[in-house]
């Protein structure tokens, strides 16, 4: 009942990002992706005190054990328990899917968007310099960032959305220009409208919906990134552990102790399908052409 | 349009030398060298090693030595493979990973855009709900686990292939399929959203109200503007998979160019890193000349006037 | 008690023997190996190359003067038939056969192998191995462009057969060292022909058992039989093909699928796997082996800083390191906990009163703390904080983290764990970045020198700043002595030395890990036994030989 008012609500017209959200919460899929994210965000936040195991804690004379009523998810080849592993890789994953994305996101948007909509000489320079981007060698840069500036962190999160947002831009870029043969965006800069206007107001949110999906696809590319850049010395140190780290050691075990890859997989893998539901109920919903159906 | 492509042609020479510019600097500022060992060569050896590789000149001159090179389409010699050049190794192994690309990428196409469009056709149903969650598998799983475990599955238990190497043909089809299985995640999830983007457009429901058959919207409407943020992607991804995946190269023990990239930098081979990148460059400014030409089949109103890109 | 072991011991090899012989075998018809063999080499010159896969490949496409026992070593005539040395045991004289040919029919002459030494040995080919050679005199020389006249270097031919080399010290394991491939004769007439371009597929000629039939980048390198090789009635081996499997799960999986003979190292994680595989069925006659190696696994203390440059800090953190435990429950590959520095070799082994405890003992714990006590860090916290480096890599990374969680829960020291990337750590270590760091030290040749002469005052291996002048005489006197016995007494107080300060702390001596076939047999005084291996893993395919076996 009180959601068919909702919906008579906005219909109504209220604003976009209201009427977004109204349908959104419709997607029950996109619903119960949401409340995973949620619930294993806070598992995350707390695992110091749900983890039954400090995370550094080895016990080499039991070595790696099936899962059982103590160690849930069994041990790795130290005898260091996986769920509480597994809960810690969960922060530092969890966190570099977010700050890296939004790196990316960020400057991948903003870039994309101005490229597109400028067209001409400054897109043409902006796309070369991208693709200079793209083919530099990366490896240096994290070496030489781990170097000058020493294991932090926030480099960590700079590192990985530096090289991710290079797509990003790419494919924002693309849409953009199609879309600014649109009708309405000719209409707007006839009616005298700022650029900036034009670009924040008409064509970022028409490209949000791709934005979201693709979205949906760095934060796994990122996630599992960061194993490599910690073999280069700059990601998760040991005995820190991330779901990336988890999940290159784990395969090793993949015959002998399957449960150490087993188990960081699953749970990236739960992680991502709850966003890419989230993602596909976000993108459904900002489709602006959908509401008139 | 001709003009167009050849602007875009004659723009590889600037970008080359920028890339080759920056990469020569970056390399030589990061620590360690191609000599560096945990045996110490002792100084004197040390100082014939650099006579021999004219690393004891300054920086400058080096650089002007390699630019030189460059400028006759010599790669010089690698560090770490000193009877072989750059040049040799470019064009001995590329074409190795350029095979496994291309099945990759076909495999990766038809999967992944059939993914999206039946996905795409019934939107929020068990009919997209299932090819979505295999694409996500595809994603979360990475090439070094989905690699071992093909391996494990199609050579070792049903004997199908061989497990690693590079000595029949059937030998580039499970690093193919490695390769293939991520991009196919993201092709199957790029295309859904274009096509559901499209099927809300004015043009699209005037097809529709004019009658015309669901497939032929599909084909010539539906299609064409549903794929673009796939084909933007496409251009860095083909770039990617041609020249090949370091992950999938080493695990399936294949003689490709695409392990080059990284250990050539690992190893500090400093000649062998600049033939990899300057090659990935071309590819990528080639490919996504060719993108940016299929957005204008695409998109008709997209043009490329005289001041256009 | 010593002889009855001993009949003890012989009788149980016989009676694994036998059983193993139960198996009845013939000798396969088709004598083709497969082996795996790590990474791409860098190339196939003997005289530059340096790395393990490379040598692997050399040591069967060449021939020194001296060949070497495969198992034990021992130099045996190669290309020379006998040699004689000076009263000073510095003038050595080779006398070479005269049916050595290269893998063309040319003949292999004492002209080559000047050829070849000074070649190595030259600045203009700028061989990273040349200090190899540096034990004949004026090699150093004449390597650091002092000396410009190649006619000054210790290396005569006397005659077409004849080889003359002087020393600059009496070297006792000189003979030994012209096993090794810096030392094998390049064919001078391909040399100089094709340039640097010589190793291609086509184009190498060699002088071993072996000669090159294919070189594909990182896909094989392919052995055929060398027809003019001068013992090839002893060969019974006619191709071996070895593959550049980096991921050693992919290795092991080769393997399973029956693609490779041979494995060169097995992924930890599946040690116990193969272990109880063998443990269950005894009679498996071989799938999974080790064999002691001539290397050390080591920490690295720099002595020039806080809180490692108190010789108490770094006992205390030397006495609290389960050794037994890391071996056996961390790298669980049969390695040897490492008690001294160095291990077991040419018959000498440390027997000094200052052998480490390989097990850590509540009294160990007490003297540890106490040892930090004096040296004024009675609360660990106060320490400042420990580094440990290491390279990445999975083995590293398991014992790092098994020694950290050791020293925190035995003294409350905290440490820190820092991985970095090969080239990064190497010039950290060059360049004392770190408190304590990984390194591991394989020997170049069978003598306790190749070891211990690492760190002598500024040593080029040494990267720990530790010197001691009287460690320095003991190995400068070794150097200068003939007598084994006294040699060795020198060794055994340098080495005592070493272990009182302990600028290094030693964890184990490794072992060579493989996967073998059954059907792979090695011969040995021109029967078919059983396979072995030396401490070196230096492993001669003209020993080998596959059998069908019966099932």
């Amino acid at each position: 009942m009180i959601m068919k008012a909702a919906v008579v609500e906005a219909e109504k017209g209220r604003s976009l990002w209201q009427d977004a959200f109204q349908r959104l919460l419709k997607n029950k899929m996109a619903v119960i992706g949401f409340c995973y994210l949620i619930v294993q965000a806070s598992l995350a936040v707390l695992a110091p005190w749900i983890a039954s195991f400090p995370f550094e804690e080895t016990d080499l004379l039991l070595g790696a054990v099936a899962p059982d009523s103590v160690h849930y998810f069994g041990t790795d080849a130290l005898g260091r328990d996986m769920f509480t592993r597994v809960l810690h890789g969960a922060r530092i994953s969890l966190m570099v899917g977010i700050l890296a994305t939004a790196v990316s996101l960020a400057i991948g948007v903003l870039y994309g968007s101005i490229s597109g909509y400028m067209g001409g000489r400054v897109d043409n320079i902006m796309m070369r310099l991208l693709e200079i981007l793209y083919a530099l060698p990366f490896t240096f840069f994290v070496i030489i960032l781990m170097v000058l500036f020493g294991r932090n962190i926030y480099l960590l999160f700079i590192a990985l959305g530096a090289i991710q947002w290079l797509t990003m831009a790419r494919i924002v870029r693309g849409q953009v220009v199609s879309l600014k043969k649109m009708e309405y965006v000719d209409a707007a800069r006839s009616m005298g409208v700022g650029h900036v206007r034009i670009i924040a107001s008409h064509l970022i949110p028409n490209v949000l919906g791709t934005v979201i999906v693709y979205v949906t696809l760095t934060v796994p590319n990122v996630i599992l990134e960061e194993a490599f850049l910690s073999f280069l010395g700059l990601g998760v140190q040991e005995p820190m552990a991330s779901w990336g780290t988890l999940i290159s050691d784990g395969v090793g075990a993949m015959q002998t102790y399957p449960w150490m890859l087993i188990i960081p997989c699953a749970s990236l893998m739960l992680t991502l399908l709850a966003l890419n539901f989230l993602g596909d109920g976000l993108r459904d919903a900002l489709d602006p052409q959908a509401s008139k159906d | 349009m001709t003009k167009f492509i050849l602007k875009r042609l004659l723009i590889i020479i600037p970008v080359l030398w920028i890339v080759a510019t920056l990469t020569f600097f970056v390399m030589r500022m990061t620590p360690g060298g191609p000599f560096d060992t945990d045996r110490k060569v002792p100084e004197e050896i040390l100082k014939n090693l650099e006579a021999k590789y004219h690393l004891d000149e300054p920086l400058a001159a080096q650089y002007l030595r390699y630019m030189g090179m460059l400028l006759q389409g010599d790669l010089g010699p690698s560090f770490r493979y000193p009877s072989r050049t750059v040049n040799e190794i470019i064009a001995e192994t590329f074409p190795v990973s350029a095979l496994i690309g291309l099945l990759g990428l076909i495999y990766a196409l038809i999967l992944g855009v059939g993914a999206g469009i039946f996905a795409a056709s019934k939107p929020n149903t068990k009919r997209d709900f299932l090819p979505m969650t295999f694409a996500m598998l595809g994603i979360s799983l990475p090439s070094f686990v989905i690699g071992p475990l093909f391996m494990l599955v199609f050579a070792i238990n049903l004997e199908w292939f061989n497990v690693a190497g590079w000595t029949e043909a059937k030998d580039a089809v499970l690093p193919a399929l490695t390769l293939g299985t991520m991009y196919a995640a993201y092709f199957a999830r790029l295309s859904r959203a274009g096509i559901l983007d499209m099927v809300h457009q004015d043009f699209i429901r005037t097809a529709k109200a004019k009658g015309l058959p669901g497939w032929l919207i599909m084909l010539r409407h539906t299609l064409k503007g549903g794929l673009l943020s796939t084909v933007s992607f496409l251009g860095p991804a083909v770039a990617a998979m041609l020249t090949g995946s370091l992950v999938v190269e080493t695990i399936f023990s294949v003689p490709g160019l695409g392990r080059f990239f990284v250990q050539s930098a690992l190893n500090r081979d400093y000649t062998l890193v600049l033939g990899c990148v300057l090659f990935l460059a071309v590819f990528i400014v080639l490919m996504n000349l060719i993108v940016d030409i299929a957005y204008a089949f695409m998109n008709p109103k997209v043009s490329y006037d005289s001041n256009g890109t | 008690m010593g002889n009855f072991f001993k009949i003890f011991s012989v009788s149980l090899s016989f009676l694994l023997l036998w059983e193993a012989d139960a198996r009845s075998y013939t000798v396969a018809k088709q004598q083709l190996i497969k082996v795996g063999n790590a990474t791409e080499p860098k190339d196939l010159d003997p005289a530059t190359v340096t790395g393990t896969p490379e040598s692997h490949i050399l040591d069967n496409l060449f021939e020194g003067l001296m060949a070497y026992q495969p198992r034990t070593l021992d130099p045996i005539p190669g290309v020379a038939e006998s040699w004689s040395v000076s009263a000073d045991g510095k003038v050595y004289t080779f006398k070479l056969r005269k049916n050595a040919r290269w893998s063309d029919g040319v003949e292999v002459t004492a002209q080559d192998f000047v050829y070849s030494w000074i070649r190595a040995l030259s600045p203009k080919t700028a061989s990273e191995y040349a200090y190899q050679l540096f034990y004949v005199k004026n090699g150093e020389a004449f390597n650091a462009g002092k000396i410009k006249d190649p006619t000054q270097v210790g290396i005569k031919a006397l005659d077409k057969y004849t080889l003359q080399v002087s020393l600059e010290n009496p070297t006792p394991f000189f003979v030994r060292l012209t096993s090794f491939h810096t030392y094998y004769p390049v064919p001078p007439h391909v040399v100089e022909k094709e340039g640097k371009e010589w190793t291609k597929e086509g184009k190498l000629v060699s002088n071993g058992p072996f000669k090159l039939k294919e070189w594909k980048l990182n896909r094989h390198i392919h052995l055929a039989r060398n027809e003019h090789y001068w013992d090839k009635e002893a060969v019974m081996m006619n191709e071996v093909i070895f593959y550049p499997v980096e991921n050693t799960d992919t290795e092991e999986k080769m393997f399973v699928a029956g693609d490779l003979h041979m494995t060169s190292t097995v992924p930890t994680l599946k040690v116990p796997f193969y272990q109880s595989k063998m443990k269950q069925n005894p009679n498996q006659y071989q799938i999974y082996k080790n064999v002691p190696n001539l290397a050390v696994y080591f920490y690295r203390f720099n002595v020039r800083k806080k809180p490692m440059d108190d010789p108490r800090v770094r006992r205390a953190l030397a006495l609290t390191v389960d050794r037994k435990l890391i071996v056996e429950r961390v790298t669980r590959g049969g390695q040897l906990p490492a008690g001294s520095f160095t291990p077991t070799v040419a018959g000498y082994f440390y027997q000094g009163q200052h052998t480490l405890p390989v097990s850590v003992t509540p009294e160990a714990i007490a003297e540890a703390k106490k040892l930090l006590k004096d040296a004024g860090y009675e609360d660990p916290k106060t320490m400042p904080k420990i580094e440990l480096l290491y390279n990445t890599n999975e083995a590293h990374k398991q014992i790092a983290i098994a020694i950290q969680q050791m020293w925190n829960k035995n003294l409350g020291v905290e440490v820190e764990l820092f991985n970095q990337e090969w080239k990064v750590y190497l010039d950290s270590e060059n360049k004392g970045n770190f408190n304590v760091s990984r390194a591991g030290w394989v020997g170049d040749y069978p003598d306790p020198n190749t070891f211990l002469d690492m760190f002598v005052t500024n040593g080029g291996n040494n990267k720990t700043g530790w010197s001691n002048k009287d460690y320095d005489k003991m190995i400068d006197m070794a150097a200068e002595t003939l007598d084994q016995a006294k040699r060795f007494d020198y060794f055994q107080k340098a080495e005592d030395l070493l272990l009182t300060e302990l600028p290094i702390l030693p964890i184990y001596f490794y072992t060579q890990q493989k996967l073998i076939s059954e059907d792979v047999r090695m011969l040995e005084e021109g029967k078919i036994t059983e396979w072995y291996d030396n401490i070196t893993d230096r492993l001669l395919y003209k020993y080998y030989v596959l059998v069908d076996v019966k099932k």
